[in-house]
């Protein structure tokens, strides 16, 4: 009922304006928005184009934005229209602006309200840079409208991705596709149905009606091509066509690419030993540290030379890789680049459209023989063993844990290897923490903390690794168990055994046994707080629903405590579909805890979330009930 | 000849030798956490200040990644010029770098008719275990960077430092002038660091040795802090004078009395204003002051207290005269200049019959205020404050860039700091004056719910928020811009985020915009709980709350700072929840803690069906010595745990 009310109250304040000293385009978008019903939110965009021609060699976008104000507070978001560019790739040719104030007054953009700002810093030295237009006088009411035209010399071609949603409402999104001279391109949306969105597409356009606003909520995909999208790619430049035209083709263009930047031959011999692979991974780990630096239009895939690198000792992941193919070929090993994608980037694949759809690269160096690594794998009757050199912590013939469930592609001259990454490849990651001391009568703390941490699960191994200072890395054990600031810990003992970090803290914990209910609690860190619901109870969960990875947590509390202390359950277990714990409790002279978490991961898409939705509401009940209950610890 | 050899010698003074080979010494530095050596250390620092230049040279070892960065180079300002230098690795491998070949431009900013660069240099050949040499200098004016009028050169860095020289030369001050004259002055260090300081032909030479790191410490300020040292270079006014009496008193009579004396022209709208704010006095100073201060913040207000509406609608021509801001021009303008507001406020009052005074102090945040000093540059002069005596050394104080805060009450980036003050009945000579801090009671949050619970699990509850001092204040800046809708709307999504599973079905923000009258917020929520096969239910007496300070920062095991908090201050929570019958609280989850910061008391009490709960949280002291670091650390544990407490509520008749 108030949402009603709400809509009725705003409507005919905001859509009963004269639009026509707006351009024709944006008087009848809003026109066409004024029959429509208007949306609960601070913003609303009713119109959103983008239109793509490939020109001469060169990339040309127009978009046009027209947004209406709908509440004073999104008055900043709606002011604001972004282009990222760079001085060298992309440029801004012809940037306009109109704001039709509330009260009917018109103002035209003004040359000293756009300004561009460099992105550079001394982690990230790049060209980069962000163009921002900004109109004053902006609120509820404001028509805000933007058209820009933007030229790219894109190194990669005409081959990208759209996003599709925002963080407003759109009335009407459309994204336009020209050709010229019988040119021909591919439109297509991508991941839209799973989300529930429903795309209208046209030769040479793809529509989308009413798309919600994409709002900062919980249990959200974490990776990019879990969004809807639309994919792009224009054809009519030979030279780009031919290497999408297959994986093959895009493998070998990439190595002939990559080889010819680096200044190295992807020809040579295998490695043979362990030794000389660990060699060289070292001589490149010590020496450079990763910086990115992206300095000319192919620099996000172009290594600078293997020699440079190592003189500057600085470079990014593919930099990394030039540097390792560099000091292999002066021991006539061959190392090919191998594409890969990890973290939030897309789950790229043999089946996926040809796409430099990667964020990182990493090496293959054929073998002659197993070394009887779990990182080897065979192809085309040769053997090889992928070398991540980014990643300084995880030990030769491993991979960190982000590479699980995905495939990366060797380039080769003679083409493509998909290789998917086997579990046993990965390096495993979990976390064990014993805490052994004694509460007093103010339920403070003192003991010891004792943190074991397997493939550098949550960087710790990375910090010690990489000489950073006691502070660092005690800073880093807070963030990774929500330790609170308020506890003082000290350095006792820090060991690394076979990548196996242990560390050792005296420790002083304020409130560490917290009153609650009629008895006490152990803290947060040890035993999460209830959980939430997924969803106001007067509204829908549309969005997709993704439960992530967690890494296995296991906790060991052994406490002297001056009153007895029972736990309200001395066992319980629990395995859910994605989330799972454990839970042995019990007082004699002292009270004892194991407490283990762990889950895995699972999307829900479309018609499936309403199983999301269940699944979580059973993991919440289950959770919240054992919580409430088990963890009880009463006197 | 005289000429070439007093170039020659200048340049052999600032050339650094690239093939100097470095000492065992300073290859064997290694990390000491004890003297907090640690990534990085820097063996040498000069810094050498002529007529028109000022040159750099640093030498570091570097010992972790982490360190590598102390020798990287970032320079927005596109000063920086003549870089160069070399990295030596553990291994013996040399590298060197020059500005012409390493240094990397990027655009830094472009608007309509200005382009800056930026300038980023990271030294190849930088590895976690090597000695940076590097050199560069910017040009310079009368011993300060060109367009800067002061600058501090703070000698604790970020890394432990062996040894740093700075160099005034007679030529970089040579040329005084009356008309903004170049001074500096200094400060020792405190043991175990060194400090030497020579003179020689009218240059000086400031060494600093063994000097720790400079650590940033939460609510701290690094001014205070025992390791301090500063050499501090900056233009002075026009000659104002070589002692602090003097100088101060003729800045006040030639500076700030030209710009805060009575601004004339006033428009009638003006005059008729004032005759009927003259009517309302009542001859008790404190109250007309508090009177005068809220109608004048209702009549001349800065943009950011006023509506969207009045903003979108403003105007930006507004008419200056000799400085002084011509207030026929305010009305037609639609807002007033932050830094305007205290020249009118001194009229406002003066026409009243007070006796203000302007009052300009510094930052808690920054250099202390030293009489002794005579550095203008350190008080923001831009937002002054307006101060009437009430007593011996007793002051209220007025923020006329910060009406949302009663009167008498001083931001809390100024309090507890000595501050100057002028006034025409001093004959704008300087008193010195002490801002007051107040006690906890004058800062409070107070929420009231009212809260029922039903046999099926349905529990709704209805809250009234409000404030006093500061927690009125950081309400109305939530609200006050807003329409009534809009604050509805923005209050129901504040409180539905904190609340989580409860929905939020009213809101309403009452008196945001009103100086003059206590703000409140008025909440009702609703929820199921889940009481289903349970003996007992874990009630949250206060839905959707909050905090009043957050203290969730690093804390240092050895602080070294004083602790600088905003203010005192507290928050009282009740809660009066009517159970089912039958229904009751499980054992007794009522206590109390304090310490010499503060307290915690949470109380629980049954009658009946009405059960009564209440929460006070005090923070008695905000301005303390560095050995109160514990204690607050563990009233800010109390602090979590209160907030995070539940009750049991036996549903069945007192089985449990």
């Amino acid at each position: 009922m108030r949402r009603l009310v709400f809509l009725w109250l705003f409507a005919p304040l905001v859509l009963s304006q004269n639009y026509d000293k707006l351009p024709d385009w944006a008087a009848l978008a809003m026109k066409s928005a004024a029959t429509k019903e208007v949306p609960d939110a601070d913003v609303w965009r009713v119109f959103d184009s983008t239109s793509i021609k490939w020109v001469k060699g060169q990339l040309h976008l127009e978009r046009r934005l027209v947004q209406v104000v709908l509440k004073d507070r999104g008055s900043d978001e709606a002011s604001v229209f972004l282009v990222d560019g760079d001085d060298q790739t992309r440029s801004v040719k012809k940037l306009k602006g109109w704001h039709l104030r509330a009260n009917g007054k018109l103002d035209r953009l003004d040359r000293d309200n756009v300004i561009t700002v460099g992105n550079a810093s001394n982690d990230l030295i790049t060209r980069d840079t962000t163009t921002l237009a900004v109109f004053e006088h902006v609120s509820k009411g404001s028509v805000v409208v933007f058209e820009s035209n933007e030229r790219e010399n894109s190194y990669l071609g005409p081959v990208f991705n759209l996003g599709v949603l925002d963080s407003m409402p759109i009335l009407k999104r459309t994204i336009t596709v020209s050709a010229d001279g019988g040119k021909h391109f591919e439109l297509m949306p991508l991941k839209c149905e799973a989300w529930g969105l429903t795309a209208d597409v046209t030769s040479g356009s793809v529509t989308f009606q009413n798309l919600p606003a994409l709002e900062d909520t919980f249990l959200l995909p974490e990776r990019v091509d879990d969004y809807p999208r639309v994919f792009v790619k224009l054809h009519g430049e030979p030279s780009i066509d031919a290497r999408y035209e297959s994986w093959d083709a895009f493998a070998a263009w990439y190595a002939g690419a990559y080889a010819s930047a680096a200044g190295v031959s992807l020809d040579g011999h295998g490695a043979s030993s362990f030794e000389e692979i660990a060699d060289l991974m070292k001589t490149v780990q010590q020496r450079v540290r990763y910086k990115q630096v992206y300095l000319s239009p192919s620099s996000g895939w172009q290594p600078h030379p293997g020699k440079e690198v190592f003189r500057k000792a600085y470079g990014d992941c593919k930099d990394m890789v030039s540097c390792l193919s560099e000091q292999a070929k002066q021991k006539q090993i061959a190392v090919l680049p191998v594409l890969a994608s990890v973290d939030d980037g897309p789950n790229t694949g043999p089946d996926s459209p040809v796409s430099p759809a990667f964020n990182h690269l990493i090496a293959a160096v054929p073998l002659t023989q197993s070394l009887g690594l779990d990182s080897e794998f065979q192809a085309g009757g040769k053997r090889y063993l992928l070398l991540d050199p980014t990643s300084k912590n995880t030990p030769v013939g491993k991979l960190a844990y982000t590479y699980k469930g995905r495939s990366v592609l060797v380039c080769s001259p003679q083409g493509a290897i998909w290789h998917q990454i086997e579990d046993k490849t990965l390096e495993s990651g979990e976390v064990k923490v014993r805490l052994e001391g004694g509460v007093d009568t103010h339920c403070t703390f003192t003991g010891l903390i004792q943190i074991q941490e397997w493939g550098n699960t949550y960087g710790l191994r990375a910090l010690i690794d990489n000489k950073n200072n006691p502070l660092e890395v005690e800073r880093g054990v807070r963030w990774a168990l929500d330790i609170p600031n308020t506890t003082i810990m000290s350095l006792r003992d820090q060991k690394v055994n076979d990548g196996v970090v242990t560390l050792t803290y005296e420790m002083s914990w304020a409130s560490f046994l917290r009153r609650d209910a009629y008895g006490y609690r152990l803290p947060y860190a040890v035993i999460q707080a209830p959980r939430a619901t997924l969803t106001r109870a007067d509204s829908k969960r549309w969005e997709p629903i993704e439960f992530g990875f967690v890494p296995k947590v296991t906790w060991d509390v052994v406490i002297d405590s001056p009153v007895r202390l029972e736990p309200g359950e001395g066992n319980l277990s629990w395995e859910g579909a994605h989330r799972s714990f454990s839970w042995q409790a019990k007082m004699t002279h002292q009270l004892t805890v194991h407490y283990e978490l762990w889950g895995n991961e699972h999307q829900y898409f479309a018609d499936e979330r309403e199983h999301g939705v269940q699944a979580w509401a059973e993991y919440r009940k289950t959770y919240n009930d054992f919580y409430k209950s088990a963890t009880l610890l009463i006197p | 000849m005289v000429a070439v050899i007093w170039l020659y010698l200048l340049a052999q003074q600032t050339e650094v030798d690239y093939s100097k080979t470095i000492s065992e010494t300073e290859w064997s530095v290694v990390e000491d956490t004890e003297k907090e050596i640690f990534d990085a250390v820097i063996l040498e620092d000069t810094t050498l200040i002529t007529a028109t230049s000022i040159k750099h040279y640093r030498r570091l070892r570097v010992l972790s990644e982490r360190g590598a960065s102390a020798a990287e180079l970032t320079d927005i300002s596109n000063r920086t010029k003549g870089i160069e230098g070399r990295v030596i690795d553990a291994d013996g491998t040399v590298t060197t770098f020059k500005e012409k070949t390493d240094l990397i431009e990027t655009l830094g900013y472009k608007s309509g008719w200005t382009k800056t660069k930026s300038k980023i240099l990271v030294p190849p050949g930088l590895t976690s275990d090597c000695i940076v040499e590097m050199s560069w200098s910017e040009p310079g004016t009368d011993g300060l960077p060109q367009g800067v009028y002061a600058k501090r050169y703070v000698i604790p860095d970020q890394f432990f430092c062996l040894l740093k020289t700075l160099k005034i030369t007679n030529t970089a001050i040579r040329r005084q002038t009356s008309f903004l004259p170049t001074r500096f002055v200094w400060t020792q260090i405190r043991p175990p660091a060194e400090f030497q300081q020579t003179e020689k032909n009218g240059d000086y030479t400031f060494v600093y040795r063994n000097v720790p790191p400079l650590i940033e410490e939460p609510f701290g300020n690094e001014y205070l802090d025992p390791g301090m040292a500063y050499v501090l270079i900056f233009k002075t006014f026009p000659d104002y004078g070589k002692e602090p009496q003097s100088f101060w008193s003729d800045f006040g009579k030639r500076y700030v009395n030209e710009v805060f004396d009575i601004p004339y022209n006033t428009p009638k709208h003006y005059d008729v204003w004032i005759d009927a704010l003259k009517k309302q006095m009542t001859g008790d100073l404190q109250k007309d002051a508090a009177t005068a201060f809220h109608a004048f913040a209702a009549k001349y207000r800065m943009s950011s207290f006023l509506t969207a509406e009045e903003r979108a609608s403003m105007k930006p021509d507004l008419e200056i005269l000799n400085d002084r801001l011509l207030l026929s021009s305010v009305e037609k303008a639609g807002y007033t200049p932050a830094h305007y507001l205290a020249q009118i406020l001194m009229k406002v009052f003066k026409d009243l019959k007070f006796e203000p005074y302007v009052v300009f102090a510094s930052s808690v945040e920054s250099a202390p205020f030293r009489l002794e000093e005579m550095n203008p540059f350190v008080l923001d002069i831009s937002y002054p404050l307006v101060a009437l005596i009430t007593g011996e050394d007793q002051w209220l104080v007025f923020a006329p860039s910060d009406p949302q805060y009663p009167a008498g009450f001083v931001p809390a980036y100024y309090r507890g700091q000595t501050a100057i003050g002028f006034s025409d009945a001093t004959k704008w000579g300087p008193t010195t004056v002490s801002l007051p801090r107040l006690p906890w009671d004058n800062h409070v949050a107070l929420r009231q719910y009212e809260m029922t619970l039903e046999t099926d699990g349905k529990a709704q509850f209805r809250v009234v928020e409000q404030g006093r001092g500061r927690m009125a204040a950081r309400l109305r800046n939530s609200f006050f811009q807003l329409s009534d809708e809009e604050r509805s709307d923005l209050l129901r999504s504040i409180w539905q985020r904190r609340a989580r599973s409860w929905l939020i079905s009213n809101a309403k923000v009452v008196n945001a915009s009103r100086f003059d009258e206590a703000i409140s917020c008025q909440v009702e929520g609703q929820i199921t709980l889940d009481i289903e096969g349970s003996e007992w239910i874990a009630l949250n007496p206060f839905p959707g709350d909050r905090g009043i300070i957050d203290l969730d920062y690093e804390w240092r095991k050895q602080r070294i700072q004083p602790i600088l908090l905003p203010s005192s201050c507290g928050q009282i929570d009740e809660t009066h929840c009517v159970l089912p019958e039958g229904w009751s609280v499980i054992g007794d989850p009522s206590w109390e803690k304090g310490c010499g910061m503060g307290s915690v008391r949470f109380t629980v009490k049954q009658e009946g069906r009405d059960l009564f709960v209440k929460r006070e949280m005090v923070l008695e002291n905000s301005l303390v010595s560095k050995e109160a670091q514990p204690h607050l650390m563990i009233l800010a544990a109390w602090m979590e745990e209160a907030m995070n407490q539940t009750l049991a509520i036996d549903t069945n008749g007192g089985a449990l």
